[in-house]
């Protein structure tokens, strides 16, 4: 692209191992803190296993509150990885370099805490393993395959499955130069990882192959994980302002707006934390916030469909439902606050090219969208079930308790945790990529002007 | 409605500007005076270069936030008001999605036609081919998955008015309409254009658009067909509560379906009297910024972006 | 005779490449010859032969197990526990196409990680001559020889302009 500078590939290898091969006075405090939260959160997992589910807010009729939030959230910033490294791999978007790595580690590790949610919402999580095996441990009742929770398990797993062989195919290459530029017992296990890399004609051919086919192939994977996560909620038909058609589409482009969002703010925090400006450079920001204009417009038409639609009907109470949203406090407030962050403040923010190259600007846009995605879910999920059925004995709706509150902090301290530990053995920057840029980058001369360039094969 | 046609005809007006001063030397009569009239005053400097592309711009960006407002309108305004109880959020997404669907698919066999008759073959390459047939193989597999999405949850909930509405418009009344309908914006052109040699040839992504094409007239058969014919004694009713008959076309649907073909085909074929078939302009814009290069000892294309 | 396997390492890519042309010259095949980089170049960069692989198999196998697996365990699982819920019928098509698109496709992307990892044939015991400074930069000519030839194509190498050499 047009603002990087060619640099040696010794050079590269140095720059983008500095997070392998040193460490930054920043990093193990960043550890011990991530973990020091992890670790509370897991006691108050510990406690709320112990005591009963009754310790967290939950209560008929709301049976999903903060955990089923927490789930769908981390499921959509899942979502940005196939959206950078495989969409914009087959566009052959050649900005998508830098981000692509760090995108796809992001959802293996929001995948796998999304998991934790519904895991330890069973209250007896050990009673899953009667779902996992074909064994009729319940006297002749099986996992019912006709309902989306069970559509759900096979949708992430087959997710997180392809994901973590895509990164692991691409990394092949990287554990090649690792091993070359390590000794002791790193190069052994880096050795080894490599599986005997040389970089013969043949091994990169079926490298950009691999890219484009699993890409292509992890794309539609990628379509169904949150469309089969939004039927979780779009089948029930006496939940009112769920069962809506649109549900599926709807969340999958909240989730690439979400998860777009949250790469963007994570690798202007890389940027600023290896001093990788020749790597992540302003274009790269620039690029992916005018992607998100374009997402975050196609996720704001979505919306409008489900608004317009739920009140299409006029039945009195999917009316009495979007009157709970839109004016009843403190629904209401939440409501105008999920609106202001999801959409107007950040397209504000992306609308021009000197604010969309203002990192600090830019990361407040994004911190903004991931607000304002959660706040959508929660008031997606709770409202319905508050006026689901109306029991006589139904004294309060759904208050979230601190316990709550400190599991849903631990989960974003479980994947910052589990960034900051994979940066430490890989890099987050395919060096390859970075390299094959940088080898094709060429100019045309149009008149005065040098106009820059690349090769293509195709 | 109407402002979609107006922005789009100031487009294409906007888009053929340098074309019509080029063409004002060789042109008499009417097309003279309404060349001269559009582009009189274009000189091609680089100011007037410059307040073009950002008009095309900003007029085609407003053109797309126009256009799903539009189909929203249509889908339900003629569709679904029509079937009591049909509350659908994704019918007027998947009305838009055919929009593209269909566009894509017409603009690849009008390339096809003049690449291979209409003398154009040195300037459409295989090239654009190549590119569309990958987004019309995704609009194709769009398709599929919204109306799974919209199947599965009016399937789901076994609601009376949600599965009359499946057996009326998909698995009883309309059937052999709806599976004409998928064979022919999904099947089809899916099994197609998933083979790369059939992407990369001039003919594989045309003849995927034809299936295209032919599957959109029937979906819009079933659904607004479907709709008008709903039966006017359930309008009022909250929802239906009896599938309605089909309506077969008489010999007079069959020549008004054909005419308005033929209509769109003729208003199409008389603007190209007016208005050239491809913006020189932009053909030479392109042949700047791309040649081959050498690079070691392989020879490859050499792509520039400008901006 | 024994194998071996010479690599000349090369600072200049265009000198790489004529590396390989003079050893095509000198008599050595094209199938002898490969080019160690890394990262990829276009395919034909440095006038080598061009590889077929056979990677799409990998996927459609792959995807029709997965399709198979898919559909054994809805409608086994169904026919097994015949529980009627939400009134829908004990064989419900469209939730076993849910479950049965995720067993395709997970057959078909393990299947091609599979055949990556196999046609790139990998794992690989590195018995070749290998140079690290492949890693940084340095393009490799490996060329595979017996003992007889080793030295010339060695040779060859060296007047290329090879900065180093190596024998294994």
């Amino acid at each position: 692209m047009q603002e990087g500078r060619v640099l040696p590939p010794a050079q590269i290898n140095k720059d983008l191992l500095t997070s392998i091969l040193t460490t930054p006075k920043w990093y193990w405090p960043a550890v011990g803190v991530c973990s020091f939260i992890v670790l509370i959160a897991s006691i108050v997992v510990g406690y709320m296993i112990n005591k009963g589910l009754g310790i967290t807010g939950l209560n008929r009729p709301v049976m999903w509150g903060f955990f089923i939030t927490n789930f769908v959230f981390w499921i959509g910033i899942s979502h940005a990885g196939v959206m950078l490294s495989a969409i914009l791999r087959l566009a052959k978007a050649e900005w998508r370099r830098p981000a692509s790595r760090a995108a796809e580690v992001l959802t293996i590790f929001s995948l796998m805490t999304a998991m934790t949610m519904p895991i330890i919402h069973t209250g007896r999580p050990w009673r899953i393993l009667y779902w996992v095996f074909p064994y009729d441990f319940a006297r002749g009742i099986f996992p019912n395959i006709r309902s989306p929770l069970v559509w759900d398990p096979s949708a992430i797993l087959t997710y997180l499955t392809s994901s973590v062989l895509f990164v692991f195919i691409a990394l092949i290459p990287d554990f090649g130069i690792l091993r070359d530029n390590t000794t002791g017992i790193r190069k052994k296990v880096y050795t080894m990882l490599a599986m005997g890399w040389q970089g013969n004609v043949r091994q990169w051919k079926l490298q950009i192959v691999a890219g484009v086919l699993l890409s292509a192939l992890i794309l539609p994977v990628f379509v169904s994980v949150h469309s089969i996560v939004s039927w979780d909620f779009g089948m029930a038909v006496s939940v009112k302002a769920w069962h809506s058609t649109i549900f599926a589409p709807y969340f999958v482009v909240g989730a690439v707006h979400s998860g777009v969002s949250a790469v963007v703010f994570v690798l202007i925090l890389l940027r600023w934390a290896y001093g990788w400006q020749d790597y992540i450079r302003k274009e790269h920001v620039e690029a992916l916030c005018r992607l998100l204009i374009v997402v975050a417009t196609g996720w704001f038409y979505y919306f409008c469909m489900e608004i317009i639609f739920g009140i299409y009907g006029r039945e009195a109470d999917e009316i009495a439902i979007r009157t709970l949203q839109f004016a009843t406090y403190p629904w209401n407030i939440i409501m105008i606050i999920f609106i202001v962050t999801t959409y107007f403040l950040p397209i504000c923010l992306w609308s021009r090219k000197i604010w969309r190259r203002n990192l600090y600007l830019v990361s407040a846009a994004c911190i903004s969208v991931n607000i304002g995605m959660w706040l959508e879910r929660y008031i997606l999920f709770i409202p319905g079930q508050i006026n689901k059925q109306v029991f006589t004995f139904t004294w309060a709706s759904y208050t979230p308790s601190v316990f709550e509150g400190i599991i849903v902090l631990g989960t974003f301290a479980l994947v910052t945790l589990f960034l900051l530990l994979f940066s430490k053995v890989m890099p987050l920057i395919p060096l390859y990529d970075i390299k094959e840029g940088d080898i094709l980058k060429t100019e045309i001369q149009v008149g005065r002007r040098t106009v820059p360039a690349t090769f293509r094969e195709d | 409605m109407f402002a979609l046609p107006v922005v789009s005809c100031l487009i294409l007006i906007l888009s053929a500007t340098p074309d019509m001063s080029a063409a004002l030397k060789n042109v008499t009569g009417l097309k003279k005076r309404f060349y001269t009239i559009i582009a009189g005053r274009w000189n091609g400097s680089k100011k007037q270069w410059l307040v073009l592309q950002a008009a095309i711009g900003s007029l085609g960006g407003i053109y797309f936030l126009m256009l799903p407002f539009v189909q929203f309108l249509i889908a339900t305004d003629l569709g679904m008001s029509f079937i009591a109880g049909w509350k659908d959020s994704i019918f007027p997404a998947i009305y838009t999605l055919m929009g593209f669907q269909t566009s894509l698919a017409i603009i690849l066999i009008i390339l096809f036609i003049y690449k291979r008759w209409g003398g154009y073959g040195n300037f459409i390459g295989d090239s654009p081919f190549w590119s569309a047939s990958k987004i019309l193989l995704g609009l194709s597999l769009l398709w599929a998955y919204h109306t799974f999405a919209f199947f599965i949850t009016f399937w789901y909930g076994r609601m009376e008015v949600e599965i009359n509405i499946i057996k009326y418009l998909y698995s009883d009344v309309y059937f052999w309409v709806f599976l004409l309908n998928a064979l022919g914006s999904f099947i089809i052109p899916v099994g197609l254009l998933v083979w790369n040699p059939v992407r990369r040839s001039a003919w594989g992504a045309p003849l995927a658009g034809v299936f295209v094409l032919f599957g959109a007239l029937m979906w819009n058969i079933r659904h607004f067909v479907g709709a008008f014919n709903a039966g006017v004694e359930q309008i009022y009713e909250i929802s239906i509560t009896v599938v309605p008959e089909a309506v077969m076309p008489d010999i007079w649907d069959i020549f008004m379906v054909v005419g308005i073909i033929g209509i769109a085909a003729l208003v199409y074929l008389l603007s190209l009297k007016m208005f050239p078939i491809m913006n020189v302009w932009e053909i030479k814009e392109g042949a700047m910024y791309q040649k081959m290069g050498r690079f070691i000892k392989g020879n490859y294309l050499v792509l520039a972006k400008p901006e | 005779m024994a194998i071996k396997t010479v690599l000349g390492l090369f600072q200049d890519a265009n000198q790489a490449a004529d590396a390989g042309d003079a050893l095509k010259e000198s008599g050595v095949s094209e199938k002898d010859v490969d080019f160690l980089t890394d990262c990829p170049y276009p395919e034909g960069a440095f006038g080598e032969r061009e590889e077929p692989i056979r990677l799409f198999l990998f996927p459609f196998i792959g995807g029709l197990l997965g399709f198979v697996g898919g559909l054994m365990i809805t409608s086994m699982t169904q026919m097994a526990y015949p529980l009627i819920t939400g009134g829908k019928p004990i064989l419900s098509l469209p939730p076993m196409a849910v479950v049965m698109y995720e067993g395709t496709m997970l057959g078909a992307i393990l299947f091609t990680v599979i055949g990556v990892i196999f046609e790139s044939r990998l794992p690989h015991k590195m018995t070749e001559a290998y140079d690290e400074r492949v890693s940084q930069g340095y393009i490799g000519v490996l060329v595979t020889s017996n003992d007889d030839n080793s030295q010339q194509v060695n040779d060859i190498l060296s007047n290329a302009g090879a900065v180093d050499t190596k024998i294994a």
